[in-house]
Order: structure tokens, then C-alpha cells, then sequence
């Protein structure tokens, strides 16, 4: 690739590259497979990027790659074993700013999104990305209305879990 | 207000915690190799395509060729290992095909269905193989009948008079076949199991979803 659309590239990834480790929070459960899977994401992207007319907000056609990546092309290399101290880092809460039940409530609930299947988990992730459902169900290849329903049993299930 | 709500504002405030990539690794990570499940299907395809084609090459050698004059299937053999040629330039154009259009831009379903697709192509090739390896079966083993002297001997009498092969003939060589099938559908359902399994989970469930409306 030319070196100009290579730095072009980095640059814009460097910029929203929070976006991919979001998701790899989500998909992985170390910190080695955080990393796989963010180098996956990242050659995709790369690969997919002379494509990338600019017609999109580069964010907005990132979604789409990492998404595609870690919910269809990623192989974990081998089984991942949870580790406490990634969970611990995980989804780290800003704690000074709750009380300790709310506190508590909020890593049950990161734990339940941890336990939703690749498709809910997507579902969840660009719904707290705060995308709007037609650009979830553009992402997904579902309809609209399919997105809402869906997203509405997702809560459901997450509900569920919560007050098992 | 329900929980995901409540959750949306937490989950912008984690976003302070992150782990920041430099721009030098970056760099360095775009030109590493993909260990995608594109790259993993293109390599066992591309196994595939070169294992069938040596068994097919293999089986064809001035030895055979000759024992195959002997029971007049010299034509028979040169027609077939042509097609099977024919047949394998078709498959590989297929595939080369259906790989191309493979895109992670499109959407999560389409993309799902497409590496489907090619896998389907490779598929379809070993059916035709399996196939292949029947019929072929059938033809020499009735041209050897006929025709092989070292079968000839193993004819029997029946009550009536009339000389054919024994029950256990057949049993061993319909028992071959169906062993030979077994072991190679053993193998891609072990083989394809571990590779697509995530990925035929996952388009079953959007595509469910989609068929519910």
C-alpha cells in the first residue's frame, strides 16, 4: 500500500482505536486474546482500508470490520481460561462516582453481557455505542424492526441473568 | 429506567481506562499475517484440491494403464482422468471466486453467507469426488469381472449350473467403498466441525431471526 494512504490509515486508527479494544473486551476473556483478536481487527481493517471512499465516518465503517472480524473471522488460537486479573480490568467502573450497591450492580451486569451469545453481544455493544437501530440492523444484515425485537428479548435474557 | 439504560452511562466513563496501542506497534501489526478463518478455510481448500488431484494422479501409471487394457477400460481411464481435470479447473475457478467476494464490510450476515458459499464449492468438489470414486468402482470392478484373470478364478458354480462371483466378493468390495465414504466423512465432519462450528452457530441465529418476521 502507499506509504501516504499506510500513515493515513495508522492515524485514523490511532484515533479510534478504543472503539477495538471495546470490542475486544467484549469477545475475549484474557489479555493475550485481547490482543489477538485487536491485531486481527487491525490487519482486517487494513486490508479492507484502500476500499474505504470516505463516503462513511471512518468510525462508523470501523464498527462494521471489528464487528465482522470478531463475531466471524477470529480463531482463537486456543481455548482462553478467564483471568481474575483481566476481569478485574475489564470493565473498570468509576467507582467514585457510585455507591457500593450500584457499584455492585454494574459489574453483575458487565459479568451478564460477558455470558450473551457473539450475535446479543454485538447487539448490546452498538446499542450502548448509542448507534441508532437502523444502523444496528445494517451492521447485523437484519431488519429494523428484527433489531428491535431482538434487542428487546436481549434485555429480557439480561434481566434473567441478573436475577438468577 | 431499564438496565441497559443505566449501563449506557457507565460505559462511557470506561472508555477513560482503555489500553492505548502506540503508533510504532500499529505499524508493525498491519503487516503481521491474518490467522483468520478466511486464511485457515484457504489453506485446507487449497490441501483438498491438491490431495484429490494426486490421488487422481496417482492412480493413473503405466502399470495401471496396462492392467486397464487388459480389461478394456484404457479409453474409459483416459476420458475420465480429462474430466476430472476439467472438472477441477471448474471447482478451483469456483472458489477463487466466491473467496474474492468475501468482504468484511459487508454486513454481518452477508459476510456469514459468502464464506459459507465457498465453503460449499469445496464441498460440492468432494461429493463429486466420493462419487467419482463409486462409479469408477463399479466400472472396473464389472470390467474386472468380466474380463481380469485372476478374478476368473474365484468363480463359482450354482445349483443350476451357472458360474458367478461369490456373496463375499461383493460384500468386500461394496464394504470398501462404504468404509473408504465412512472415514472421509468422519474426517471433514471432524475437520469442518472445529472450524465452522462458531461460524454455522451465528448464521443460524440472525438468520432464524430473520425468518420469524
Amino acid at each position: 500500500m502507499d506509504p501516504q494512504l499506510e500513515k493515513q490509515f495508522v492515524t485514523q486508527l490511532e484515533a479510534n482505536q478504543n472503539i477495538v479494544h471495546k470490542i475486544c473486551r467484549l469477545y475475549t476473556h484474557d489479555r493475550e486474546s485481547h490482543n489477538d483478536l485487536f491485531q486481527e481487527i487491525t490487519i482486517q481493517l487494513f486490508k479492507a482500508y484502500p476500499k474505504f471512499r470516505g463516503d462513511a465516518k471512518f468510525s462508523t465503517w470501523m464498527y462494521r470490520v471489528a464487528l465482522n472480524t470478531a463475531i466471524t473471522l477470529y480463531r482463537k488460537k486456543k481455548r482462553s481460561i478467564p483471568t481474575t486479573d483481566y476481569d478485574n480490568v475489564m470493565f473498570k467502573i468509576a467507582s467514585t462516582e457510585y455507591d457500593n450497591t450500584v457499584e455492585e450492580q454494574l459489574k453483575l451486569m458487565y459479568a451478564a453481557i460477558r455470558q450473551l451469545n457473539d450475535i446479543d453481544k454485538a447487539l448490546v455493544f452498538l446499542y450502548l455505542e448509542d448507534k441508532p437501530y437502523s444502523e444496528i440492523s445494517e451492521t447485523l444484515g437484519i431488519s429494523e424492526v428484527n433489531a428491535r425485537v431482538k434487542m428487546n428479548r436481549v434485555k429480557t435474557k439480561l434481566k434473567d441473568l441478573l436475577n438468577v | 429506567m431499564d438496565e441497559l439504560e443505566f449501563l449506557k452511562q457507565d460505559w462511557k466513563r470506561q472508555e477513560a481506562d482503555l489500553p492505548v496501542v502506540s503508533t510504532d506497534s500499529l505499524y508493525t501489526m498491519i503487516h503481521k499475517r491474518s490467522s483468520s478463518l478466511m486464511k485457515w478455510l484457504l489453506y485446507v481448500s487449497i490441501f483438498e484440491f491438491v490431495l484429490w488431484t494426486v490421488l487422481n494422479f496417482l492412480t493413473v501409471n503405466t502399470k495401471t494403464l496396462e492392467s486397464l487394457k487388459e480389461i478394456h477400460l484404457y479409453e474409459f481411464e483416459i476420458g475420465i482422468t480429462l474430466l476430472q481435470y476439467v472438472v477441477l479447473a471448474v471447482f478451483i475457478y469456483c472458489f477463487y471466486k466466491n473467496y474474492k467476494e468475501v468482504r468484511t464490510t459487508d454486513n454481518t450476515r452477508k459476510l456469514m453467507k459468502k464464506i459459507l458459499n465457498t465453503r460449499r464449492t469445496v464441498n460440492i468438489y468432494v461429493i463429486y469426488n466420493l462419487i467419482m470414486v463409486f462409479v469408477i468402482g463399479i466400472v472396473v470392478f464389472t470390467a474386472s469381472a468380466l474380463y481380469d484373470p485372476a478374478l476368473q478364478d474365484l468363480y463359482v458354480l450354482d445349483d443350476d449350473g451357472n458360474r458367478h462371483l461369490p456373496v463375499q466378493v461383493f460384500l468386500v468390495f461394496f464394504g470398501s467403498i462404504a468404509a473408504f465414504a465412512v472415514v472421509i466423512w468422519l474426517f471433514y465432519k471432524l475437520l469442518y466441525g472445529i472450524l465452522m462450528r462458531r461460524l454455522y452457530g451465528n448464521y443460524k441465529k440472525l438468520s432464524k431471526l430473520e425468518m420469524e418476521e
